[in-house]
């Protein structure tokens, strides 16, 4: 009998699934992923809307499931017109759901960022959980709160929002908790929790660049000319730095970045140098500029991989920047063990597949 | 590399020379070379390698360097770059000493060149070869005669050593070289550098006893230190001038422009020559004016500077000069003036400038020299001639050259302006190794290159003592660093970088980190109040921008209610930025603020900073800077040449400051970043500093290590 659960909630939820699917794969089960409804972020060439996440997840797990089985209904613009195939669309998630658990030990679905999403049609997540006979679990974001005490109203909001449909929600994992927060979600949150009938199946504690795209990703997502060292594409960028000031100033900047992607302009030889001698991941050349010979020798010696884009250098930023809040495949594979280290340590796995 | 024993002198002096590559064909690079060297009256044995050919210019060629059947100590290689490889190797198995390689296609080009480059290198290193370039115009020896190179060399011989990165520029220095009087010992073009690089003939050429002064054109240095280093011994013996290409000014203020943000560029470039005792100028013809009085004149024992003119335009302009670049004009003795009003006419003028006014012929100037020569407040000698309608600029010409002689000790360099009518005096200098210049300003530059050198040469002797540091923990500030680095932090927290400094000796305020309003507290009461609360992420260098700095907390409440409001803050002014916890600090009684800082300049390490604190760095750029390791002399001369100083030494009836102290940092942070080498850069930011013999103390602290 396969075991469902139905992870929902706040940000991280993909990079979490990826690691408990790994952990559960490692364990020697046999795992499939599902998210019902997505938002269409990506076009793929044959110009079919789909979700990054559901291809990051399939491919750094060689899932060899359809897409359009992990992700059956990918929400465009509007939602309303759904309203009259509702039957249909019920059908459709059913029919995917029942191809993806078949053969499977343990299915882990990935709900949409809003929770009330498709409530207007009459397929709200509760019936969603009820539809995979799933045991749901909420992800809390303690990092992006100002009074982190705020998770119990959230937590209890939505727990009467699955009430209401007739569903409920087993438990919560409390993710990203800055160490100045530690003590008091230990002390009094968690308590707190559980004593609305809900499990705690983990703390994680915040850290950062859980995740980071590689300078493959970067490649892919620039669209970008690699002139020299292409074998090394496997950097990952954790850090963007723009250099734009005088070489003896932007090296202090340079210095203090890790796992930097350094972004400047192609005809910024002396500043590339001085880039170059902090060992960045890589060296990012905008406006099309092609660089001096020198550059490339230099960048030859040091082993970073030198891209020219033909964006200015605001748009570059804003791309890559774009790259970093995306969950790749690579991202997901470099940072593997990190991740895998974490649902080890803090989370109570075993507990989320027992009854 | 170390140099070995023989110290180039198969390189320079070789008993014989292949030239592989030789070419029949007049215009051919390889043709030009083995001609030079055939023409330049070489007197060892000359083979030619080609396989293709059995005479060139009337000797015996052979197929290959094997062939030859006697030993080979140098190689010219001029074959094309894809056919060095084999070329290197057979030198190799034949046991030659030295290669110079002058093909390109090496790392220049790039790509695939830089990988022919790596394995020319591997060959070299695995024979024991040692290669001038690729990539290079080749080498001279004068005195040899030996000219392995594809221009000509020039007819005049003397002690100016020239080394340039440029080989092109070369070609067209030697061409004019005769013309101004300038007399080679050795010319080196470096090329590619792949093996033997301007220290190496630094060093060499510093024991060279044909070689007077030793000029260098690079741009680029490959190790900073080891230059600095042999630099510093090459400059007690003889001059070192460089004319370094690509430094730029606007690098230098950007530079400045940041609190304890010191960079390399101008400002390393200028502290590491300043510790090696090298003169550096920023023009060609400076480079090659000074080259020229080095090579005959004698140092002067001061800067004080007489002048002997016909023109009182030309004294005036000569005494502006000496005066705004840091030279003195010399304050005539009482002796000389006498003589003087009783020796020239009454228009003339007896102080210096000397004008011995526009009708003065030979023997006027020849009174007015040999006065001033004699006399002991003067250092030096500049003599302007004019031509004008008595003037006898030939016979002015030996009595300059007869008076030079007899004075020796002192420089004397002669500015001689005009055209046709100074052409034949001109040459007649030229040829008696006078220096002759056609503008003052020219002269004066030379004569502040002598100056200098005298002033160096003392400079690199004082510095030379280093003292010694014991009382350090390098193993804690290891294990801190090595912490960080397993966190993939590069920037410090405070409390870690106020634990290095303070391994090394240094006071620092008592801070420690807190992961929460408990621990704060408890912290707080250890040190006792008042305390002062910080953010702890590496991602914000300027923690107060983002309301992450709480001071003067004076109880329980207030460390609590500071904790909160700095959390809340940083989240909303650095959302993204991580956060380790929180730092308390014992507030410290105030101090004077100064700053102390260090970075490492990529080509030379690390130098040292040292400002007032505060805004003032900022607003008066009122800093010094060093190059790692400081000697005491050194760290006194840093706080000494601020204007701080005077702050600090009590003004206006303020008690004197612990300038002691200060010093104590400023070593202990060299012998720090010495010690340390992963230290990028760090700040003291502010270093309070108290009374006299009450010390001083490290309040923040910065470190951002590789």
């Amino acid at each position: 009998m396969v075991k469902t659960i139905f992870i929902v909630g706040e940000k991280g939820k993909t990079v979490l699934i990826y690691g408990l699917l790994k952990k559960f794969l490692n364990e020697g089960m046999k795992v499939g992923y599902f998210k019902p409804i997505s938002k269409a972020r990506y076009r793929l060439p044959s110009m079919v809307y789909v979700d990054p996440d559901v291809l990051a997840i399939k491919q750094a797990l060689n899932l060899e499931d359809k897409l359009e089985d992990m992700n059956p209904i990918t929400i465009t613009r509007n939602i309303l017109e759904f309203k009259n195939s509702v039957d249909l669309l019920k059908k459709q998630v059913e029919e995917a759901y029942n191809r993806i658990a078949s053969g499977r030990d343990i299915v882990l679905v990935e709900s949409y960022p809003n929770l009330e999403v498709m409530t207007s049609i009459g397929l709200p997540a509760p019936q969603l959980a009820k539809m995979f006979n799933a045991k749901t679990v909420f992800i809390l974001n303690a990092k992006d709160r100002d009074v982190i005490d705020e998770m119990i109203d959230r937590i209890i909001l939505h727990n009467c929002y699955f009430e209401h449909y007739g569903a409920k929600i087993d438990g919560v994992i409390v993710n990203n908790v800055p160490i100045y927060y530690s003590e008091r979600v230990e002390d009094i949150i968690v308590p707190e929790i559980e004593k609305l009938g809900l499990k705690v199946y983990g703390v994680i504690r915040e850290r950062v660049r859980l995740l980071a795209p590689t300078v493959n990703d970067v490649v892919e997502a620039l669209n970008a000319e690699v002139l020299e060292n292409k074998d090394k594409l496997n950097n990952i960028v954790e850090d963007i730095v723009v250099g734009a000031m005088a070489p003896a100033a932007a090296l202090r900047w340079f210095r203090r970045a890790v796992n930097a992607a350094i972004v400047t302009g192609g005809d910024r030889t002396d500043l590339i140098m001085t880039a170059l001698e902090t060992r960045p991941s890589v060296v990012i050349l905008t406006g099309g500029l092609y660089p001096d010979i020198g550059v490339l020798i230099k960048a030859r010696e040091v082993g970073t991989p030198i891209l020219l884009v033909p964006y200015d250098t605001y748009t570059t930023v804003e791309k890559l920047k774009e790259v970093q809040s995306i969950v790749t495949p690579s991202s997901l594979k470099v940072k593997e063990t990190d991740i895998l280290e974490t649902i080890e340590k803090e989370i109570k796995w075993r507990e989320l597949v027992q009854q | 590399m170390q140099i070995k024993e023989d110290n180039m002198k198969y390189l320079f002096k070789p008993r014989s020379v292949a030239v592989i590559g030789a070419s029949r064909e007049p215009g051919k690079v390889g043709h030009a070379i083995l001609k030079n060297i055939v023409e330049g009256g070489y007197k060892g044995k000359v083979y030619p390698i080609n396989p293709n050919a059995d005479k060139i210019l009337g000797l015996s060629v052979y197929k290959t360097v094997s062939d030859v059947p006697e030993d080979i100590d140098l190689a010219i290689v001029v074959v094309p770059a894809q056919a060095v490889l084999d070329v290197m190797e057979e030198c190799g198995k034949k046991g030659v000493k030295y290669a110079v390689v002058i093909s390109a296609g090496f790392k220049e080009v790039g790509g695939e060149g830089i990988e022919r480059e790596k394995k020319l290198i591997e060959i070299a290193k695995k024979y024991g070869i040692r290669v001038v370039g690729p990539n290079c115009l080749g080498i001279m020896d004068l005195h040899t005669p030996l000219n392995a190179t594809f221009a000509l060399m020039p007819r005049t011989r003397g002690g100016i050593a020239f080394v340039s990165q440029s080989g092109a520029l070369l070609s067209a220095i030697l061409d004019w070289a005769p013309k101004v009087g300038i007399g080679f010992s050795k010319i080196v073009s470096l090329g590619n550098k792949a093996d033997l690089n301007e220290v190496d003939f630094l060093a060499h050429l510093g024991e060279d006893p044909e070689t007077k002064v030793i000029l260098l054109y690079l741009e680029s240095i490959v190790d900073g230190r080891r230059f600095v280093e042999i630099g510093s011994t090459v400059t007690r013996k003889k001059p070192v001038i460089l004319l370094k290409g690509g430094v730029t000014e606007a690098g230098a203020k950007a530079a400045l422009s940041h609190t304890g943000a010191m960079a390399g560029g101008v400002t390393a470039l200028k502290a590491a020559l300043r510790k090696a005792g090298i003169i550096q100028v920023t023009t060609l013809s400076e480079l090659f004016d000074m080259a020229i009085a080095f090579n005959s004149q004698p140092i002067p024992m001061g800067n004080r500077i007489g002048v002997v003119t016909n023109a009182g335009g030309g004294g005036v302009i000569a005494s502006d000069l000496l005066v705004s670049k840091g030279l003195r004009l010399a304050e005539l003795s009482k002796h000389t003036i006498d003589y003087l009003r009783s020796a020239l006419p009454p228009v003339a003028s007896i102080y210096n400038p000397v004008d011995v006014i526009g009708d003065a012929k030979a023997d006027r100037y020849r009174t007015a020299i040999e006065a001033l020569l004699r006399d002991q407040n003067v250092d030096g000698l500049l003599v302007i001639l004019t031509p004008q309608a008595v003037t006898e600029p030939e016979e002015t010409a030996k009595v300059i050259i007869q008076l030079s002689r007899e004075y020796s000790s002192k420089p004397l360099l002669a500015i001689f302006i005009g055209g046709e009518k100074v052409e034949k005096a001109t040459k007649m200098l030229i040829e008696n190794n006078i220096p002759v210049y056609e503008m003052p300003e020219r002269a004066v530059v030379a004569m502040l290159g002598l100056a200098s050198y005298r002033e160096f040469r003392e400079y690199v002797t004082k510095v030379a003592e280093h003292m010694e540091i014991f009382d350090v923990d390098k193993e804690r500030v290891l294990e801190i660093i090595e912490e960080a680095r397993k966190q993939g932090r590069k920037v410090l927290l405070e409390h870690e970088a106020k634990e290095v400094v303070k391994s090394y000796g240094i006071s620092v305020a008592p801070t420690k980190l807190a992961i929460n309003e408990d621990e704060a507290i408890e912290i707080a009461r250890r040190f006792g109040y008042p305390v002062v609360l910080k953010i702890a992420s590496p991602d914000i260098t300027h923690k107060s921008d983002v309301g992450g700095v709480i001071m003067n907390l004076k109880s329980d409440e207030e460390v609590a209610e500071a904790f909160r409001t700095i959390i809340s803050n940083v989240r909303r002014y650095a959302p993204t930025a991580s956060v380790y916890g929180i730092v308390v600090q014992k507030m410290v009684p105030k101090g004077r603020e100064v700053i102390v800082g260090a970075t490492k300049d990529t080509t030379f390490g690390h130098i040292i900073m040292f400002g007032l604190g505060g805004i003032y760095t900022e607003l008066f750029k009122d800093v010094s800077f060093r190059l790692t390791p400081l000697t005491l002399y050194e760290a006194r001369e840093m706080v000494a040449e601020t204007k701080a100083y005077m702050l600090l030494r009590g003004f206006r009836g303020e008690p004197p400051a612990d300038i002691n102290s200060i010093i104590n940092v400023l070593l202990r942070v060299s012998k720090l970043v010495t010690d340390i080498p992963q230290i990028a850069e760090m700040d003291i930011n502010p270093l309070f500093v108290y009374e006299e013999g009450v010390g001083a103390a490290a309040v923040d602290v910065k470190i951002v290590v590789e």
